[in-house]
């Protein structure tokens, strides 16, 4: 029965994002709770009253038309103006953004298990995103059994590892959805802060309950995914105590459009160890989103050149990478403006 | 009842509703369907946009209070005092309206005149 009410509010509330999504969500609960507890004083059973509490409220999608109008298309339209599509586009191109929430959950791994990843990871609830590709207009099914995701007759095969179940729901890791969907060709995504996955007609977008939802994973992925080709060494990411031996930078690049990714890689600072505790040869790699031109990183020294991706075992490398699979997955950049 | 005639008095009925105290959304369905002896009679998922409209006009305020019943918290609407000055704004309103179709029918003997 809670799975019924909980995909009325998911579908009702389809469109809406963050905390406003989840106000609404609480207070239309709120009505089927109280409708119901009527109809059981007159003596309905529970399944009965949950019927009649749904009928009541009218279909999901005539109560979410009303609400997405309402809430979601004004603030689309303000972060649409903002980036300057003229007023004609605004309305189709709202339409089509949808909003899927990113939850952090802590993973505790046995130690047989090479799988897991301990700490908090992110995931996307898979009823939710079937949801919201259907809202869109293509077939979209997730098997529990055979963990295939059936999108509009293509399929993906979600590995074990990369999902949790909790309350009766399945939780997609979103690193592994992103790579997958990249990997199989089968969507393209664009930005790292934020990520909008493009497949098809759809565009879904991640956000983390109104904090920015980073994903720089995803984007490690790409690189390790294809570094082989140019280079043996492995590739690493600093964490943030490490960073304490490095420069802030700002690269400016006057063409780079809002949301471009650009990893910077170079060489490691110290010996590096793997996982058991033998001696690794790696290059460091470090990620940002471009904003008004210009590009925030840390690197190891403040003077150095930029080569091409033929030096990248040994040299400094900027690349632009697109999370398109239909492209390259690089262009090399040469800034001249580095502060 | 023709879902246009609702929508054009939807603001009216849902102020004046609130004019006696705050109240949530089932009860103000309720109280409109009492008020009216069901005569409107709509999709209850209907009211919500049409309540966080008003809310952003700023004519009601929100305070969510603990169910007495348990469940999930209800959110009372209460009328505020924009509210209360779009409620006169809308009577009157209504009234011109109501005087204005008299010559339509509302007067049986418009037409032989």
């Amino acid at each position: 029965m809670q799975k019924r009410i909980e995909q009325y509010l998911n579908r009702a509330t389809r469109g809406l994002w963050g905390k406003k999504r989840q106000e609404v969500k609480t207070e239309l609960h709120s009505h089927i709770y109280e409708r119901m507890h009527y109809h059981m004083a007159f003596g309905k059973s529970e399944e009965e009253a949950l019927g009649l509490a749904l009928h009541a409220l009218g279909k999901p999608a005539e109560v979410s038309r009303g609400l997405f109008k309402l809430h979601a298309l004004p603030a689309l339209g303000k972060m649409l103006l903002v980036t300057g599509l003229l007023s004609t586009v605004l309305v189709t191109q709202a339409q089509n953004v949808f909003q899927l929430n990113v939850n952090t959950r802590t993973n505790i791994c046995e130690p047989q298990d090479r799988y897991c990843f301990p700490g908090p990871q992110n995931y996307i609830k898979a009823s939710e995103l079937m949801d919201i590709f259907k809202a869109q207009g293509l077939q979209a099914q997730f098997d529990r059994e055979t963990h295939n995701l059936l999108l509009d007759n293509q399929e993906l095969h979600i590995m074990e590892h990369a999902l949790i179940e909790d309350d009766n729901e399945i939780y997609i890791s979103v690193s592994n959805l992103l790579l997958m969907l990249y990997v199989n060709q089968q969507a393209s995504i664009s930005s790292m802060i934020n990520p909008t996955i493009h497949f098809k007609t759809a565009q879904v977008r991640l956000d983390q309950e109104g904090v920015d939802f980073n994903a720089r994973e995803f984007y490690q992925g790409i690189l390790s995914y294809h570094m082989p080709k140019f280079t043996k060494k492995s590739i690493i990411t600093y964490t943030k105590p490490e960073y304490a031996d490095f420069i802030p930078i700002t690269i400016q690049i006057p063409e780079a459009k809002d949301g471009e990714v650009y990893a910077l890689i170079q060489p490691v600072v110290r010996p590096t160890t793997d996982s058991n505790d033998q001696p690794m040869d790696a290059v460091a790699v470090e990620f940002a989103q471009s904003k008004e031109g210009k590009i925030d990183l840390y690197a190891s020294s403040k003077t150095f050149k930029f080569s091409g991706i033929d030096k990248v075992d040994t040299g400094y490398v900027l690349l632009k990478l697109s999370g398109n699979p239909q492209e390259l997955f690089y262009q090399e950049v040469f800034p001249k403006d580095v502060q | 009842m023709d879902a246009n005639t609702l929508k054009g008095h939807l603001d009216l009925i849902l102020l004046a509703t609130l004019e006696k105290g705050p109240l949530y959304g089932l009860r103000i369905i309720q109280e409109v369907q009492y008020q009216t002896e069901g005569f409107f009679n709509f999709k209850e998922g209907t009211l919500y946009p049409a309540l966080h409209r008003l809310e952003k006009a700023g004519w009601i305020d929100t305070e969510t209070q603990p169910s007495p019943i348990g469940g999930p918290p209800r959110k009372y609407y209460k009328l505020t005092d924009a509210g209360q000055k779009a409620l006169q704004d809308k009577r009157q309103e209504w009234q011109n309206f109501q005087q204005a179709m008299k010559a339509f029918g509302g007067n049986k003997h418009a037409k032989t005149h």
